[in-house]
C-alpha cells in the first residue's frame, strides 16, 4: 500500500510541479526569445508600455480568477466595463469629483456583480448565459443612455488615474498591483478563499462540510463586478472620454490570461499569480505581434491558438495526473 | 498441446508490471479451473485489480506468461481479450439509464436489418438470453428502473451473450445490500454449472467463504498463498492478507459508559414534495453510545441522516440535542450545533479530491484558524500534523492531493476534518465501504475511542457483522420506517436484524 502511494506521490508531484511552475517557465522562454528576436523589446519604455497596455485586462482577470476557480465564467467584462467606465464619466463630467465618480463606478459594479451571482445561484442558470445576457443588456444601456455619442470632458484628476505616473511607475499599474495583493490575500489568507477552492473542486463536499455554497458564489461575483467597475474607470481614463463602445473582445483577453496562468476551467485549482504570469505572457505576444508589424488579423489568430493550447494543456496534465489510479 | 495444463481454463505465471518506482506485481500466479469460483484476496493497493488489468489487457505485463485454455497468449488490448471470452465486471458500472437493457447489452454491436438497427431481432435475443439465465427483467425495460444489483445481472447477461468463459468480477457486491447479494451469487452458481471460470475480488469474509472454491491471497504485489477455500478460515485469512494477526475483526466496546440521552428525533417524516423518503422516524441516541442503522439500500437510512445533518429537508417532527429543539436548516447549522456526518460517498461529499491534505482538514473548522482576520496556516499545520499521528494517516506531508491517497487514508482524512472541532454527535454512513482490512479495524477503534471520550455514535452499515459487532443498539430500517431496534447481545443476531429489514413488523 505504501509502495502504491509512494508511487502516485511522485507521478503528482510531476503534474504539480508543472502546475506550479509550467507557466512561469514558459514566460522564461518567451521573454528571452522577445530579447534575443525582436527589437526594441527589452527597453524600459517598451516593457513598460507592456505593463501598462495589459493593466485593464489584468485587472479583469483577478476577479475572473474566483470566477473561474468556481467552475464558474464571465463573458460580459467587455461591455461591463463600457457600461461602468461611461457612466463613472458622466459623473465625473457631472460633478467634477473623481472620488464620487470613482465610488459611482464601484457602486455599479457591485450591483452588476451582486445580480450576476444572485440570478446563478438562485435559478441554478450557467453562468454563461447569465452574462451573456448581461453582455447584450449592458451594451444596450450605455448605448442608449449614450446615445451612441462618447462622454467628454473628464478633466485631468479623472485622466490621472489611466495616464499619470507616480515617480516612474504608472498610477494604472499601482492600482494593479494594490489590486493584486488584495486578491492574493483574499484567496491564499482568508476563509473566503478556502472556500472558493473549496466549491469549485466538490460543491457537494463543501456543503457537507457545512459552507454556503451559494453565499460563496454571490461573494465571487461581487468581487468581479468591484474589480470590472476599477478596469472601466482606468480603460475610460486613458482614453480621456467615455467610450460607450469601447472594451470589445476584452472578456476573451481576460479568460485567455487567467487559463495561459493556470487556472483550469474545470474549477478547484488556479492561482493569481498564475493570472498575473498569464497576462503578461499575452501581453508580450501582442506586443512583440505589434513590433514586428504582424497583422492585426492573424492577431487575432494567434489569440485563439493560445487559449486552445492552453485548455488542451491543462487537460492533458489532468489526465495525466489521474492515469496513475 | 491441449492435453497439458486443461485443468486450468486460465493461468498467471509469475507476472510482474512494473510502474514507475514501484513493482506493482511481483511473481504473482494464479491458476482458475474452469466452472469454480477463484476468489482473489487482499489489502486495497496489494495488485488485485492491477492483475486484473494485465489479464484483459488494459496493462501489458512486464514479465510471466498468460496460459488461457492451454494456449499461451502474449501481448493483448481488451478487444482481443473479450474476443478470446475473457470479460470484466468493473466495481463501478455505467449503464446507459435512459437505453433499455436490450439496448445496453447490444451497446456497440447492435444487430443491423440494411442501414438500420434490427430492434426486432436484439428484442428477441435478449429476451431468450434474460431466460436463459434466469434473469427476471423484460428485455425492453429501461436500465433506470433496475436496482445496481439488476445492473449487474444485466452485466453478467452481456458477458454470457459474448460467449465469455472466464468472467472477472471486482468487488461486485460493495454497492448492493446483503439481500441481494443472493441474486447475483444464484447467477454465479448458476454460470459455474455451466463451466465458466470466474475471478472475484472481495473484502467481505462471509462472502468470501460463501463463494469461493479456490482462494489467492497477493500483499503488497507480491503471491503469498493459494489454496481450496476449505483450507482457510478468516482469522487465518486476514493474517495472510496484511500479514499480522488481527485478533478481533470487529473489535466489542470496551465497558464503555452508557451517558444521559444526547441526540432525540421524534416522527421525523419525510413526505413526498421533499422526497417522501422516511416516515415517523424516532430514536434517541446517548453519550458514548454506538448506534447501528441495518437495512437494506434504499431502506431510507441515509436519507434519514443526511435530513438530520440538513443537507435534505424534512416535512415534520423534531430534532433535538441534548433536550433543546434544534432548527436546522442547512449543514452550517447542523455543524454549529456539534453534529457531524461522514457520508459514504467519499469523493462525492467526503474530499475536495484535487486539494491538498492541509486544506481538506481544515474546511470545517477553519474559524477557528483565523488571527486578526487571516488564516493562520501555522497553526493548521500543528493541529493538521497531530490528526495525522493520531489517526496514522500514511501520507507524506500535508501538501499532498488527497486524490492520491487510499481509501483508507482518505477515510481518515475525513474523520480527522471533523475532529478538528468539537462533535457531539459523529453520524458515519458505511465508514468502511471499500476500506482494506488494516485501515478497517483501525477505523472501528477510532469509533470506540469516539465513544469512550464521550461522542454519541451513529453508524449506517449494510455489512450484518459490522453493525453487530460495533453497535450497543441496533436500528433496523424497511422502506422508510424503523421496524425495530435491538439491543446488543443475544437479541440482535444476523437471523433477527435480517428478519426487521426484509419483512419486519413496525414494533415499539
Amino acid at each position: 500500500m505504501t509502495k502504491t502511494e509512494s508511487k502516485s506521490k511522485k507521478k503528482m508531484n510531476l503534474a504539480e510541479l508543472y502546475g506550479k511552475y509550467g507557466t512561469f517557465a514558459i514566460l522564461v522562454v518567451i521573454f528571452t526569445l522577445s530579447s534575443i528576436f525582436t527589437r526594441g523589446f527589452a527597453t524600459q519604455a517598451n516593457l513598460t508600455n507592456v505593463l501598462r497596455q495589459i493593466t485593464v485586462v489584468t485587472i479583469l482577470a483577478l476577479g475572473a480568477t474566483f470566477i473561474i476557480i468556481l467552475g464558474h465564467i464571465n463573458v460580459a467584462y467587455g461591455s461591463m466595463i463600457a457600461l461602468i467606465g461611461v457612466i463613472s464619466t458622466a459623473i465625473m463630467v457631472a460633478t467634477g469629483n473623481v472620488f464620487v465618480a470613482v465610488m459611482g463606478a464601484v457602486g455599479l459594479g457591485l450591483v452588476i456583480g451582486a445580480i450576476n451571482g444572485y440570478v446563478i445561484t438562485k435559478f441554478h442558470i450557467p453562468a454563461f448565459i447569465m452574462t451573456l445576457a448581461v453582455t447584450t443588456v449592458a451594451r444596450g444601456s450605455v448605448l442608449l443612455f449614450t446615445n451612441g455619442v462618447p462622454v467628454t470632458g473628464m478633466g485631468k484628476s479623472y485622466t490621472f488615474i489611466g495616464q499619470g505616473y507616480i515617480g516612474i511607475m504608472p498610477v494604472s499599474v499601482l492600482i494593479l498591483l494594490v489590486l493584486f495583493v488584495l486578491s492574493w490575500v483574499m484567496l491564499n489568507k482568508t476563509r473566503f478563499g478556502r472556500h472558493v477552492y473549496a466549491v469549485g473542486g466538490n460543491e457537494q463536499a463543501a456543503i457537507a462540510s457545512g459552507i454556503k455554497s451559494k453565499n460563496v458564489v454571490r461573494k465571487a461575483f461581487l468581487f468581479d463586478g468591484f474589480t470590472a467597475a476599477i478596469a472601466g474607470v482606468v480603460l475610460m481614463s486613458r482614453m480621456n472620454s467615455g467610450q460607450p463602445a469601447a472594451g470589445v473582445a476584452y472578456e476573451f483577453d481576460a479568460i485567455t490570461a487567467v487559463v495561459v496562468g493556470g487556472t483550469s476551467l474545470a474549477g478547484g485549482s488556479g492561482t493569481v499569480v498564475g493570472t498575473i504570469i498569464g497576462a503578461v505572457i499575452v501581453g508580450i505576444i501582442n506586443n512583440v505581434q505589434n513590433l514586428a508589424n504582424v497583422n492585426t488579423y492573424w492577431q487575432q489568430i494567434v489569440k485563439g491558438l493560445i487559449i486552445l493550447t492552453a485548455v488542451i494543456i491543462d487537460k492533458m496534465t489532468k489526465q495525466a495526473s489521474s492515469m496513475k489510479k | 498441446m491441449g492435453s497439458k495444463g486443461t485443468d486450468y481454463i486460465l493461468e498467471m505465471r509469475d507476472v510482474v508490471k512494473v510502474f514507475p518506482g514501484v513493482r506493482a506485481l511481483d511473481g504473482v500466479k494464479l491458476k482458475l479451473r474452469p466452472g469454480t469460483v477463484h476468489v482473489i484476496c487482499g489489502e486495497n493497493g496489494a495488485g488485485k485489480s492491477t492483475l486484473m488489468k494485465v489479464i484483459n489487457g488494459t496493462h501489458d505485463a512486464d514479465e510471466g506468461e498468460m496460459v488461457f485454455k492451454g494456449e499461451p497468449v502474449g501481448k493483448r488490448t481488451i478487444e482481443d481479450t473479450i474476443r478470446m471470452g475473457i470479460a470484466m465486471i468493473y466495481q463501478e458500472l455505467n449503464p446507459v439509464l435512459e437505453m433499455t437493457i436490450a439496448e445496453n447489452i447490444f451497446l456497440g454491436r447492435e444487430p443491423k436489418a440494411g442501414l438500420f438497427v434490427d430492434y426486432k431481432s436484439m428484442y428477441s435475443q435478449t429476451q431468450e438470453l434474460l431466460d436463459q439465465l434466469k434473469i427476471p427483467y423484460k428485455a425492453k425495460q429501461k436500465m433506470r428502473e433496475l436496482s445496481i444489483a439488476g445492473h449487474q445481472l444485466i452485466e453478467i447477461a452481456k458477458a454470457i451473450a459474448r460467449n465469455a468463459s472466464v468472467i472477472i468480477m471486482d468487488e461486485p457486491s460493495s454497492a448492493i445490500a446483503d439481500t441481494e447479494i443472493d441474486v447475483l451469487f444464484n447467477q454465479i452458481f448458476d454460470l459455474k454449472a455451466k463451466g465458466v471460470g470466474i475471478l472475484y475480488i472481495t473484502h467481505k469474509m462471509d462472502e468470501i467463504f460463501r463463494i469461493a472454491d479456490d482462494i489467492t491471497i497477493i500483499r503488497d504485489g507480491q503471491w503469498v498463498d493459494s489454496g481450496p477455500a476449505q483450507n482457510y478460515n478468516p482469522e487465518k485469512l486476514v493474517s495472510l492478507m496484511v500479514g499480522r494477526e488481527i485478533k478481533n475483526v470487529f473489535p466489542k466496546d470496551l465497558d464503555v459508559e452508557i451517558g444521559e440521552v444526547v441526540l432525540e428525533v421524534k416522527d421525523l417524516t419525510q413526505e413526498k414534495q421533499h422526497g417522501g423518503r422516511f416516515k415517523d422516524i424516532s430514536f434517541q441516541l446517548r453519550k458514548g453510545e454506538i448506534l447501528g442503522f441495518s437495512g437494506l439500500v434504499g431502506a431510507g437510512r441515509s436519507e434519514v441522516m443526511r435530513a438530520i445533518f440538513g443537507l435534505d429537508p424534512f416535512t415534520s417532527g423534531e430534532v433535538l440535542l441534548e433536550g433543546k429543539k434544534l432548527d436546522i436548516r442547512d449543514t452550517t447549522d447542523a455543524i454549529r450545533h456539534g453534529i457531524a456526518m461522514i457520508s459514504e460517498d467519499r469523493k462525492g461529499y467526503g474530499l475536495v479530491l484535487e486539494r491538498n491534505v492541509h486544506e481538506n482538514i481544515s474546511l470545517v473548522n477553519l474559524k477557528k484558524f483565523i488571527r486578526n482576520g487571516l488564516i493562520d496556516d501555522k497553526a493548521i499545520a500543528r493541529e493538521a500534523n497531530i490528526m495525522v499521528d493520531l489517526l496514522k494517516i500514511k501520507v507524506a506531508g500535508l501538501g499532498v492531493a488527497t486524490s492520491t491517497l487510499s481509501g483508507g487514508n482518505q477515510q481518515k482524512v475525513v474523520l480527522a476534518k471533523w475532529l478538528m472541532g468539537d462533535v457531539k454527535v459523529m453520524i458515519l454512513d458505511e465508514p468502511t465501504r471499500g476500506i482494506d482490512v488494516g485501515a478497517k479495524s483501525e477505523i472501528h477503534r477510532l469509533m470506540c475511542k469516539f465513544a469512550k471520550e464521550g461522542m454519541a455514535v451513529i453508524m449506517i452499515s449494510s455489512e450484518l457483522p459490522e453493525v453487530l459487532g460495533m453497535s450497543d443498539r441496533i436500528v433496523v430500517m424497511q422502506e422508510g420506517r424503523i421496524t425495530g431496534i435491538l439491543d446488543r447481545g443475544e437479541m440482535a443476531t444476523q437471523e433477527s436484524v435480517m428478519k426487521l429489514a426484509t419483512h419486519g413488523t413496525k414494533s415499539k
